[in-house]
């Protein structure tokens, strides 16, 4: 694992190198972040690859102040924030509190359902959430960042995380417990 | 039996070492084993993409400026040009400061003439050596 710091000043130094490696050790992160918003495929890979260019081009204002991680996944879901504004995507409203039964009721009826189809099931309703559940559930449990880290990058105080969490999975469970 | 509210379910549903028979509990249960799953990315070659588009940015950037530098010379001369037209701007020289300018200009020519004189005369010289 190289260090962040010298990663980055060797960048700054114009090794194109350094770079592709920066990109590698990051490019499943900031797939999973854009993925979150970005259903077609070419229009995603077109936002990953303006998030690094944002990333190169703003090298030189990282204090180093978090992680280097934590900064690329801060661009990239600023970037995907502004994609879907241009968009004025649905996807941003967060929804109120007895919205989660409407969640739960517009899925197919009571039927049982193998594992494999439930996950399926459940990973789709993942990608109806809001983004800010989605992002949350993204980087809380896949990327495996502490709420601290989420906060950071959203912009959000540790309680809202962990409050936004806690009803993006209440809302899964109530749709998972009817099939069990 | 007393219900446990959702956020313990949650907690107790993270800590592996927690089991209950309760329906909520296992729904989070699957839930969280859903949400921890990792989705498969597959290699884009993203980086070549990057580096090629930081190349072609260099490049612009590059043009760019020498087109600013040859802009900014040409349209100096013209605006200079479109000056002296305008202005019908002379130079107004007295009796003397003629003759010292003659005589300058006939002097940086002699000056020219004894150089190209000599290349001449060293140039014959050194081929009749050969």
């Amino acid at each position: 694992m190289v260090d962040d710091r010298a990663l980055v000043r060797r960048i700054q130094d114009g090794d194109m190198h350094a770079l592709r490696v920066l990109i590698r050790q990051h490019e499943r992160l900031v797939q999973h972040m854009v993925g979150r918003v970005v259903a077609n495929e070419v229009e995603r890979e077109e936002l990953c690859q303006d998030v690094f260019l944002k990333v190169y081009n703003s090298l030189g204002t990282f204090a180093f102040q978090s992680k280097l991680s934590t900064w690329i996944a801060t661009i990239a879901y600023r970037h995907a924030l502004n994609h879907l504004r241009g968009k004025r995507s649905a996807m941003l409203e967060l929804p109120t509190d007895d919205s989660t039964a409407v969640f739960v009721e517009t899925q197919t009826p009571e039927t049982a359902m193998s594992e494999s189809d439930l996950n399926d099931h459940v990973k789709k309703l993942i990608e109806r959430l809001p983004l800010q559940y989605k992002m949350i559930i993204n980087l809380y449990h896949i990327e495996e960042m502490s709420y601290a880290e989420i906060g950071t990058i959203m912009e959000l105080p540790e309680g809202t995380v962990k409050s936004y969490l806690f009803r993006a999975r209440a809302m899964l469970k109530e749709y998972v417990k009817k099939y069990i | 039996m007393d219900t446990i509210p959702d956020d313990e379910l949650q907690r107790m549903a993270e800590e592996s070492s927690a089991s209950s028979n309760d329906r909520d509990f296992i729904a989070y249960q699957t839930v969280l084993r859903i949400l921890s799953e990792k989705p498969v990315v597959r290699k884009s070659g993203i980086e070549d993409a990057v580096i090629a588009k930081i190349t072609l940015s260099r490049k612009r950037s590059a043009f760019r400026e020498h087109a600013w530098l040859i802009a900014g010379v040409v349209f100096l001369i013209l605006g200079g040009v479109i000056a002296v037209a305008i202005s019908g701007f002379t130079v107004a020289l007295s009796g003397w400061q003629r003759n010292i300018m003659m005589l300058g200009l006939c002097g940086g020519l002699v000056i020219i003439a004894l150089n190209a004189l000599e290349r001449k005369l060293l140039n014959r010289h050194t081929a009749d050596h050969h």
